[in-house]
């Protein structure tokens, strides 16, 4: 049992739909207009070949091919937290991978493996989607985070100095920055987690109901879902400050300088 | 003693110092005289290794500044930056977490001689209990000037300490640091710095 397929009309009335929020930009001059049409083209080519490609991957279901899938989405989500930042690509590009793969290959072989109980883990139809949704929202987290810990360094770089002047060492004087980004970048999923049911019904639990999944089902796959998400986000979060602290600084406990420099990426 | 030999630094294209040289003996005052963007601040963060010289050496009681003991030597200087800021939390709550670094774990914290200080410095005894977010930049600057004075530092820096003081207690810190046995090295506009006898260095 699968969901209703959507016909060329079907879909002619999904993009039909795209001309309402359209006019309401035209009506109130709001110039997005064009960047509307070309987002939604954007997902459509990109959804397109995405879909092309999983059809294949789970019709081969190759364990090589499967896990060099995951490293193609994690290296396009440490270029997002890359970019995002503004920061030094040469120095961070491995740290961030490194932090991402671990994080995502320990809470995906733990989901598979001891929740959905299937011996094959990296089976492509339970592997890719369900890292996709891992990796996906952990790049949000990951994202504020390093953008908290980067910006401190762009605005507030006296207030550390000032507490290395004061005796502390550089892991004491990063210790509140750590927590800050932590806590920045946790606090919008916790309230995610916190409202789930009650303001939105999840996209994976929609799926699996329109899948033909009883809604018993659905509710148990997303609370799981949900924890791995967090438990990925939490780790992932983690190493990667954790391996930033690592490369940013110079042996006199100073961020490089070159880190913020456009001409150094 | 400390000693800065030959210092050249550039931002980009412009020069900021060229074979800059100074000693500064033991318990000398001294107040670094230069306008705006010549690089006064930056001299106090090379001495602190906050700032890397594009060559010269900071020499601090005989031993070059370096990786392997810039630890050690800032921890005989005392280093209060302009925008001083405290994380936040109750004043005596962050003077205890100081002295909760590891570096800082031979210092014990008194009350009674804490209390002492806050009245050297015309503070109010319940500033203990304020929390730093109430604070003004005048109590910072003397809650940093006190903090400092506990963890019995040799050296003080002071960039630009009195900017945001009252014209009296100008006064009175610009006093109260002439009168310490420590060495000062200074780095202001206000004219109550100017009048004192301090050794001035112009560039």
């Amino acid at each position: 049992m699968g969901a209703k397929d959507l016909n060329f009309y079907s879909m002619l009335f999904a993009y039909l739909l795209l001309l309402i929020p359209i006019g309401i930009l035209y009506i109130t001059k709001v110039k997005l207009i064009k960047e509307s049409i070309l987002s939604v083209l954007r997902m459509s080519i990109q959804l397109g070949l995405v879909g092309v490609y999983l059809k294949y991957i789970f019709e081969w279901d190759n364990i090589l091919l499967n896990i060099a899938w995951l490293f193609v989405m994690i290296i396009v989500s440490t270029f997002s937290i890359i970019n995002s930042n503004g920061v030094c690509k040469r120095l961070f590009f491995l740290p961030i991978v490194g932090a991402l793969a671990i994080s995502l290959f320990f809470n995906i072989a733990y989901f598979n493996f001891f929740i959905v109980k299937i011996s094959d883990i990296f089976n492509a139809k339970y592997l890719i989607p369900i890292s996709g949704m891992l990796l996906g929202n952990s790049l949000k987290g990951n994202i504020i985070a390093t953008n908290t810990f980067f910006d401190y360094f762009k605005n507030r770089e006296g207030e550390y100095f000032f507490t290395l002047s004061l005796g502390a060492s550089r892991e004491e004087a990063l210790k509140p920055i750590v927590k800050e980004s932590m806590k920045r970048a946790l606090r919008p999923t916790l309230a995610s987690i916190a409202t789930i049911g009650l303001v939105s019904l999840p996209g994976m639990m929609t799926g699996q109901i329109l899948g033909g999944s009883i809604p018993m089902t659905a509710i148990k796959y997303q609370i799981a879902i949900m924890i791995a998400i967090f438990s990925t986000m939490a780790i992932s979060i983690f190493l990667v400050i954790l391996f930033l602290k690592r490369v940013s600084f110079n042996k006199f406990d100073v961020m490089k300088k070159y880190i913020f420099i456009k001409g150094e990426n | 003693m400390i000693k800065l030999e030959n210092i050249n630094l550039r931002f980009g294209n412009k020069e900021i110092f060229s074979d800059f040289s100074l000693t500064i003996k033991n318990g000398e005052k001294i107040l670094l005289n230069a306008p705006s963007g010549k690089g006064k601040s930056s001299l106090l963060k090379i001495i602190m290794g906050f700032l890397k010289p594009d060559s010269g050496q900071v020499i601090i009681e005989d031993k070059v500044l370096s990786a392997q003991n810039v630890k050690e030597i800032r921890g005989k200087i005392a280093y209060l930056p302009q925008d001083i800021s405290f994380p936040k939390m109750k004043v005596e709550d962050f003077i205890q977490n100081v002295l909760a670094y590891e570096s800082n774990k031979n210092i014990s914290y008194n009350r009674d001689s804490v209390e002492g200080m806050l009245k050297d410095l015309i503070l109010p005894k319940d500033t203990l209990a304020q929390d730093t977010s109430s604070l003004s930049g005048g109590e910072k600057q003397r809650i940093g000037i006190l903090i400092m004075q506990l963890l019995n530092r040799e050296i003080f820096l002071l960039d630009e300490v009195t900017s945001a003081l009252n014209s009296e207690l100008k006064v009175f810190i610009t006093n109260y640091f002439l009168k310490m046995k420590q060495t000062i090295i200074v780095v202001s506009h206000d004219e109550v710095w100017q009048e004192k006898d301090l050794r001035k260095v112009v560039w």
